[in-house]
């Protein structure tokens, strides 16, 4: 980052520090955590969220046709 | 920071890991060459339902992914057999496995019915037959597929590059085209380093591969290659801290692909997949459980290993030949920094997780001059957890830590600061008039 556009951005943390003080930030991520992903609603753990079908996600080669058989079985669930 | 050549890796140990991966990998195809007729059947609905099993706690290996994968380790990893015996023997020994798999029925069958996607379904015959073991037929087949109308339905850009790939190889085409292609890719904006899930992270490895053609060749940035640095080591936070070899193993190879000298995170990040390697003998996925292993019956025990890890192996294997390749091999300590004492305070701020991640225990035993190198890593980390929890607090917080340690530069910093406002401003719109 370059010398100016680094110096605008601090700038920009400080504002965004300050201008939230004036904000019940409990109050926002309760609504977040309310209507939020279905992750952060049932209480998922960040390792679910980012281990969740792993042997599929990485998906060689891709689009495959086993996928679609899992995709089915997930849906009707 | 430390650089002398006495803390490289040793070449002899990561030929070792690919060696390993050449190995899991024969077994794995074996297996799910067994499963295959009842994979055919019923797609693994079988030894899912199959409660009474010690494999049906794991997903059944797949026939043509096990195929397909293995064939991407030969195409990496080929280049070593001239220089080393084991390398020559292991390969050959896969190579035969193939052959006979990467032309079978099932695979000429979906080349016929779907051409669309026959490109991908050639995948092992394309890699086996760039390394001289070619199929006139199988060819003849493809290049009717290649003459024929494009009737390809839209795609992610990712599956888009990789059907480049695979074209490119197979016609030994010009690589020109893939660079408009790249463009479209996640590699052209920023990752979402505080919610991205594991399916943005694979195809932003996977982007790096095909582009690379696995670090054989180098690309066109579509933008500057210290922001894609940036976000593979805010991604590979995300995997380390779920524990997620597999994923870190692919965040890693983005390094030796893309001629990137190891940074300290990545440095250390490889140094915990390579002693958990070391540990059990092979690399564990996240499905992976010691207990469930160990209690296992024994005749059940090696393909629960299979099920469970041979792919975090593979990519470990991918890995350490995309690192022999491109002569960058990483370090085996961390390097130290002396920059301040910024490391352990930001450390303060991840230290309220029940349970620990294996980092968070390796991160413990360096010294402070090398956590200090760590701390960008150690806020990524700080950052994701406060916004997967919606603690907007703690997000503050680190952010506030961040800037009065002059941390505020990475995208996982930037982007909680856009987070911050955003909320700020939810909080101005849903407060009570007053």
């Amino acid at each position: 980052m370059g010398l100016e556009k680094r110096s605008k951005f601090h700038q920009e943390v400080v504002e965004a520090l300050l201008d939230s003080k004036a904000i019940d930030l409990e109050a926002v991520g309760a609504t977040m955590s309310r209507f939020g992903e279905r992750a952060a609603r049932e209480g998922e753990t960040l390792a679910q969220i980012i281990n969740r079908n792993v042997m599929w996600n990485c998906g060689w080669p891709g689009p495959v046709d086993f996928l679609s058989a899992v995709q089915a079985r997930q849906l009707s669930e | 920071m430390q650089s002398d050549k006495i803390d490289q890796w040793d070449r002899t140990d990561l030929v070792g890991r690919v060696e390993q991966a050449l190995d899991v990998v024969g077994r794995a195809v074996a297996v799910s060459a067994d499963h295959a007729p009842q994979m055919d059947l019923d797609g693994g609905e079988a030894a899912a339902r199959d409660g009474n099993s010690t494999r049906s706690s794991a997903r059944p290996l797949v026939l043509t992914k096990t195929v397909s994968e293995t064939a991407m380790l030969l195409r990496c990893a080929h280049f070593l057999v001239d220089a080393d015996d084991r390398i020559a023997r292991a390969v050959e020994s896969v190579v035969e496995q193939l052959l006979p798999h990467a032309r079978d029925v099932r695979v000429l069958a979906a080349l016929g019915r779907e051409p669309a996607s026959a490109f991908e379904s050639a995948t092992a015959h394309i890699h086996l037959a760039a390394l001289g073991y070619r199929d006139d037929s199988v060819d003849r087949l493809l290049t009717e597929i290649a003459q024929g109308e494009d009737v390809r339905p839209e795609r992610l850009p990712n599956h888009d590059l990789e059907n480049a790939w695979l074209r490119q190889i197979w016609s030994g085409s010009d690589v020109s085209a893939l660079a408009e292609l790249v463009a479209r890719t996640c590699l052209a904006r920023s990752l979402d380093a505080l919610g991205s899930a594991a399916p943005d992270l694979y195809a932003f490895t996977h982007t790096v591969l095909y582009a690379t053609d696995m670090g054989r060749r180098p690309f066109t940035t579509p933008r500057p290659m210290r922001e894609i640095e940036a976000d593979a080591e805010a991604a590979l936070a995300a995997a380390l801290d779920a524990d997620n070899f597999d994923l870190a193993a692919e965040l890693l190879w983005i390094w030796p692909m893309l001629k990137l000298p190891w940074s300290p995170a990545a440095t250390f990040s490889f140094s915990i997949l390579a002693t958990m390697q070391d540990t059990h003998g092979f690399l564990p996925g996240p499905e992976y459980s010691s207990p469930h292993h160990l209690s296992a019956p024994k005749d059940q025990q090696d393909e629960y290993v299979l099920r469970t890890s041979y792919h975090a192996t593979l990519a470990m294997g991918i890995l350490c030949s995309a690192a022999l390749r491109s002569n960058l091999v990483p370090q085996t300590t961390v390097p130290r920094t002396n920059s301040g004492c910024r490391g352990d305070s930001i450390v303060r701020l991840v230290q309220t997780k029940s349970t620990q991640p294996r980092w968070q225990r390796a991160f413990a035993q360096l010294e402070s001059a090398q956590r200090w190198s760590l701390a960008e890593f150690v806020l990524s980390v700080a950052l994701r957890r406060a916004r997967a929890t919606n603690d907007l607090e703690l997000l503050r917080h680190c952010l506030s830590a961040a800037l009065h340690r002059d941390l505020i530069d990475g995208p996982a910093a930037r982007q909680a600061t856009a987070l911050l406002r955003r909320s700020t401003i939810l909080g101005q719109i849903s407060a009570p008039a007053t």
